[in-house]
């Protein structure tokens, strides 16, 4: 290898960067805003969402998490749907309903002449085999919400879904991001996997380009039923995956809106100007999850006792840094209707808790193992102030910092002491927390293997109660009772943190982490 | 006879940080045409050092530091670099004493022959056969193909005469060989030296060889000069420097040489430690070692004194030293200038 | 001719090296703890579907079944299907190889155009200003975590003065180079410390040499000593450290992808592992494995050229 003559290659070099820094106005012009639409001609054209990571199967009732649901939620729709402060439920693709009085018989009008977005009519078959199937797709992880169909019959104009078994919560279930409309056609036509691959719908947006872990580019629904929604014709889903870039790219202009703001991030945001910081109210808990089945955690007393020695306030200031609070209760208080704000429960009391732990028999403390998933920086931080705040109660824990498949392994066959995980409600009805953290089958209760069959059959039995009334006063009852039983322990609650550009207008998300796109919008 | 090469008072120090080595301090012997001079002196002594300062190769930190340097009446010490390079090889050129060493191992040999062509105009073609004839010249067999190949295809022997080559590639006046034979076998030694004698005599050339080794000197060189710790000590013609030698130190080196005459006499080693030239004792450089050291030589270094006109000595007591015989008789005929100035 | 001969020979040689690679990648994802069927469906999957999944991918099957399954994919070039990215692997390592690849070449350009300079003129002028700058400069640049080198270039070049873009991946072949100028100048430091140190400490001792003062003898002019004598010289041992350090590169680094969320092969790795995406993992497995050996053998390759004291 020879030096050439090096000044000219210098050369050469500083005269290319200065060139392609000169096309820089240019293409990140063209990236945010392009041109007007026709009628509004102050706002962009497209919005620019940064997130964390990308979406594997564009289908809801495949394997999804969140990075999915955010998708899909713009593409599909369903009879109805939470209203937007998440109290009620709301129609949406179904007019109105009305229910047999056996409370076995749903019948829902349709809306007339919806289409998907790729112009074909929405037929009766369509309904049938999208429910059907939300409760029978093998791989899906939510199929819980769709269990109690018997069966579907639809002609177009009415969907009539007949239950096996009177279900108190199925209209909330009906809100769940897999009972949703799917084309019968279109999977006939490509298949499985192109069918997660490229969606049809019926909602607001429709997909219009997929650049795997880039970028997902949404773009109005022409044929979408309801008049002026949504108002931005474009919305570009990117993925950025470390955060201090996604935020430099808040700041920078590159992306528009920052999903997934991480708490520690909010004080620099708020120092540069253009940008601005939205809370939304959230049902998102971190739980602490003992395993029952391992001493000394057998032990109602001993869980109870750990309970008390944690300041769950100090948590809640330290972690979210102001955007959380404690939690008692296992449910959100942003289910408004069915949180229990009666719950008995015990302040922090160290004193107190070593007491506790005397009468259990354990007079000189216990010690056990928490599981937290490394590479997060809150699980990591909450199971750090654990450690040092169940230490002041003679509980001395050692941390074990696993990779999130060897931990999930872990919890999922329960081998481990306890862990810690979270949960964002999907719907607005208290079952499916309950379900899963009572309910033996699904999880073992939420891998704390605690069978307590009688609060089992009592779930079961609250989730039959068409009395309203009495309804909320079982899950009062369930929820003290699992306050109780200590095996899940709600640690604090927080809101969700957005973050965007001051040009964005009418930026909303539900409690329930759903964004709401319809009169999205941003100044050139 | 023409003078080629004047050397006056040279001095060559290398500058550190905490010392100051004296390498050449205070050289000055003349070199004439179609000689060959001899620069003779232990290691350390300064005589390769004298030699680069000629060609301006001295080794940072090293430095010419005072003196001159004449070369056809001009000084190569003065030199822009651009003089110096035309000097370089066109009129000096220099073969150093490791040719495995000296040659680039990566370049074919035709390719470090034809860099003595760089500042003619010559053709490829008038390249090539000029490298053929050169190679022919210092006795290499098949030079159309060796030519190709690269250094470490050749032997020590051949190595020495690809060197050889190349530094008469563009005819100089002045060849430098700096201990041209140490680093090869015996019997080899003998064919490079008779190869220079042979070459010196069809090219006209002069050559200055250093060397440690007075029997190379006693069979090549016209006259000599011993070096001791950066001076020059004794200088003449080599039959004098053998029959009777006047410094201390020469005799010394001499009585050290395995005896030609009689097999009694034991090897007389000399005493003491090479100088250290960062710290020269005051006084003559060598009378630590001397046996005939007395007050004088501690205190006043003694000048290079002429004894005859072709014979210099740098001694207080010349008189001590009158006695002193070579116990070797070159068989070489004596040559160079008997006396007269130019 | 014997050279080719040899060449053919480390070629094939290559093969059942690769062959043990696959064994033993295969079974050393399935010794891990980690059930990729249970990641797939996350936090909230249940028991019976965890089930439905294993048995959808293939999971229950003997392990000889699996792994006649996956060299017969090999075979086919059909390597499998990503788990987590739900795309064909070849789909998904066409893509991400060309990042890396791309990202390779420009931090290596970045490196050369940094380090010969440097690491010339430090080691001809040893021991001066200019030497100690260089030499403490390189030290500084190692010794700083390329996250933050990175995001202090991105916070200046993007954020402020938006002259290039904050991190992400471009669309078009002008983007697509703007999007790998930072990328490749923070990946291009570590290899130019390295580089300055070699070429320097290259040219202090090539400089040193006899032949370097013969061939100055010859009055040929600096250039000359220069370009044929201490950097044809010097550059041996530097061309295989920069091989060396271009097939490193070629792993990809899962740090720069991170910071300016560029989808190449580091990242994927990483990614793949803990998301227990088997397919993925085997596959990029046997092509670092094929990447470092064939570098190897170009590495033997280009020295013999370089130099001919060494034969094959």
């Amino acid at each position: 290898m020879r030096k050439t003559s090096k000044n000219k290659v210098l050369l050469l070099m500083l005269s290319m960067i200065l060139l392609l820094a000169g096309c820089a106005p240019a293409a990140q012009e063209s990236s945010n805003t392009g041109e007007a639409s026709s009628v509004e001609t102050e706002y962009a054209k497209r919005i620019t969402i940064g997130r964390l990571g990308d979406a594997a199967y564009l289908d809801p009732n495949q394997a999804v998490g969140v990075a999915e649901i955010t998708i899909t939620q713009q593409i599909y729709e369903g009879l109805v749907k939470a209203s937007e402060d998440c109290k009620n439920i709301v129609p949406s693709l179904a007019t109105d309903w009305i229910i047999s009085d056996d409370a076995l018989v749903y019948t829902f009008n349709l809306r007339p002449d919806i289409k998907f977005s790729d112009g074909t009519s929405v037929t009766g078959a369509d309904w049938e085999w999208s429910l059907i199937r939300a409760r029978d797709a093998e791989t899906s992880g939510y199929r819980f919400a769709a269990e109690p169909i018997e069966s579907v019959e639809s002609d177009g104009e009415t969907v009539v879904v007949t239950l096996k078994e009177p279900s108190a919560s199925f209209l909330g279930n009906l809100c769940m991001f897999n009972l949703t409309l799917g084309s019968k056609a279109h999977w006939d036509a490509v298949g499985e996997q192109t069918y997660a691959q490229q969606p049809l719908g019926t909602g607001p947006y429709m997909l219009e380009e997929w650049n795997k872990e880039e970028n997902i580019l949404l773009v109005k629904n022409p044929y979408y039923w309801r008049e002026g929604v949504p108002f931005t014709e474009e919305l570009n889903y990117k993925v950025v995956g470390d955060d201090n870039t996604r935020s430099l790219q808040l700041q920078s202009g590159d992306i528009d809106i920052m999903m997934d703001v991480p708490f520690s991030t909010v004080s620099q945001l708020e120092i540069s100007q253009n940008v601005k910081i939205h809370t939304f109210p959230s049902t998102q808990i971190r739980y602490f999850i003992l395993n029952t089945t391992q001493a000394p955690l057998d032990n109602q007393k001993v869980r109870q006792a750990i309970g008390m020695a944690i300041d769950k306030q100090e948590l809640a200031d330290i972690v979210t840094l102001g955007f959380g609070k404690p939690a008692q209760s296992l449910l959100s208080d942003t289910q408004i209707q069915w949180f229990f704000d009666g719950l008995e429960y015990n302040d922090y009391d160290v004193e107190a808790a070593k007491a506790l732990l005397a009468e259990a028999g354990y007079p000189d403390g216990v010690e056990f193992t928490i599981s937290v998933r490394s590479g997060s920086q809150v699980y990591e931080q909450i199971a750090v102030m654990l450690k040092s705040q169940l230490a002041k109660a003679g509980i001395n824990v050692e941390l074990e910092m696993l990779e999130r498949a060897s931990l999930s392994e872990k919890y999922q066959t329960l081998s481990h002491e306890a862990t810690i995980l979270q949960w964002v409600d999907d719907f607005p009805d208290p079952s499916g927390i309950m379900g899963w953290t009572i309910d033996y089958d699904q999880c073992h209760a939420w891998y704390t293997g605690l069978n307590d069959v009688d609060l089992d059959q009592f779930n079961a039995a609250a989730n039959v109660e068409l009395d309203l009334e009495k309804r909320m006063e079982m899950y009062d009852e369930i929820q003290q009772r699992i306050y109780d039983n200590a095996n899940v322990i709600p640690l604090f609650s927080n809101s969700f943190v957005w973050a965007a550009s001051d040009k964005v207008e009418n930026l909303k998300v539900t409690p329930f982490y759903v964004q709401i796109t319809d009169n999205l919008k941003m100044k050139k | 006879m023409n003078k080629l090469l004047e050397v006056k008072d040279l001095q060559t120090h290398f500058i550190m940080k905490n010392e100051v080595v004296k390498a050449v301090d205070g050289v000055s012997f003349t070199i004439y045409e179609k000689e060959t001079f001899g620069l003779v002196g232990e290691s350390g002594s300064g005589k390769s050092q004298t030699c680069r300062s000629i060609l301006g190769l001295v080794k940072k930190p090293g430095k010419v530091v005072g003196g001159e340097i004449l070369y056809k009446k001009q000084d190569v010490v003065k030199m822009s670099k651009d003089q110096l390079r035309k000097i370089r090889g066109h009129e000096i050129s220099i073969i150093f004493q490791e040719p495995m060493t000296s040659l680039n191992p990566v370049l074919k040999i035709r390719k470090q022959i034809f860099e003595a062509f760089d500042r003619t105009d010559m053709t490829k073609e008038e390249k090539r056969k000029k490298s053929i004839e050169l190679l022919k010249l210092v006795g290499i067999p098949s030079p159309e193909t060796r030519m190709e190949e690269y250094t470490h295809q050749f032997s020590g022997g051949m190595r020495q005469r690809a060197m050889i080559a190349i530094a008469l590639a563009s005819e100089p006046s002045l060849l430098i060989a700096d201990e041209p034979t140490t680093a090869l076998d015996v019997t080899i030694q003998d064919q490079i030296m008779q190869l220079l004698n042979q070459l010196k005599e069809e090219l006209g050339m002069s050559i200055l060889l250093i060397t440690h080794d007075l029997a190379v000197v006693a069979q090549m060189c016209d006259r000599v000069a011993v070096m001791y710790a950066g001076m020059i000590v004794e200088m003449t013609d080599t039959f004098t420097l053998f029959s009777t030698p006047r410094h201390p130190y020469t005799n010394a080196l001499i009585r050290s040489l395995p005896n030609q005459k009689g097999a009694n006499e034991r090897l007389e080693p000399i005493h003491g430690a090479p100088p250290n030239l960062a710290d020269l004792p005051m006084g003559c450089p060598f009378h630590p070692r001397c046996k005939f050291a007395e007050e004088i030589c501690r205190t006043s270094r003694p000048e290079l004194t002429d004894l005859t006109n072709t014979h210099q000595v740098r001694c207080h007591f010349l008189n001590k030293t009158v006695g002193f015989q070579g116990t070797f008789t070159p068989d070489k005929k004596q040559g160079g200038c008997d006396g007269e100035n130019s | 001719m014997n050279g080719l001969n040899y060449i053919l020979k480390r070629i094939l040689q290559i093969i059942p090296v690769v062959f043990i690679i696959s064994i033993l990648i295969f079974l050393m994802l399935r010794a891990i703890p980690g059930d990729p069927a249970r990641l797939v469906l996350g936090e909230k999957a249940t028991i019976e579907s965890i089930d439905a999944m294993r048995e959808k991918l293939g999971l229950n099957e003997s392990y000889i079944v699996q792994y006649g399954k996956f060299v017969k994919g090999i075979v086919s070039l059909d390597l499998g299907t990503s788990l987590t990215y739900q795309r064909p692997v070849i789909e998904l390592l066409r893509s991400r190889v060309k990042i890396t690849l791309m990202l390779t070449l420009i931090s290596t350009f970045f490196s050369l155009l940094i380090s010969f300079p440097l690491g010339y003129y430090a080691g001809k002028y040893k021991d001066s200003m200019f030497d100690q700058i260089v030499k403490s400069g390189a030290l500084a640049a190692v010794s700083m975590p390329s996250f933050w080198i990175g995001l202090l270039l991105m916070i200046l070049f993007g954020v402020k003065l938006r002259w290039l873009p904050v991190g992400g991946w471009g669309n078009t072949f002008i983007e697509q180079i703007r999007s790998l100028i930072l990328p490749g100048l923070t990946m291009s430091l570590l290899t130019s410390a390295l580089l300055i140190r070699n070429i320097r400490n290259s040219v202090v001792d090539i400089s040193n040499m006899d032949y370097v003062d013969f061939a100055r003898s010859k009055g040929i002019s600096e250039r000359a000593v220069k370009n044929r004598h201490i950097l044809r010289n010097a550059l041996i041992s530097t061309v295989t450290l920069l091989l060396m350090r271009m097939a490193y590169m070629l792993g990809g680094s899962v740090i720069i992808e991170t910071v300016f969320s560029l989808p190449g092969i580091g990242k994927l790795m990483v990614d793949s592992i803990f998301g227990r995406d088997y397919a993925v993992v085997q596959a990029l497995v046997m092509l670092f494995a094929m990447i470092i050996l064939m570098i190897n053998l170009l590495t033997d390759i280009i020295y013999s050229f370089l130099d001919p004291r060494v034969k094959f």
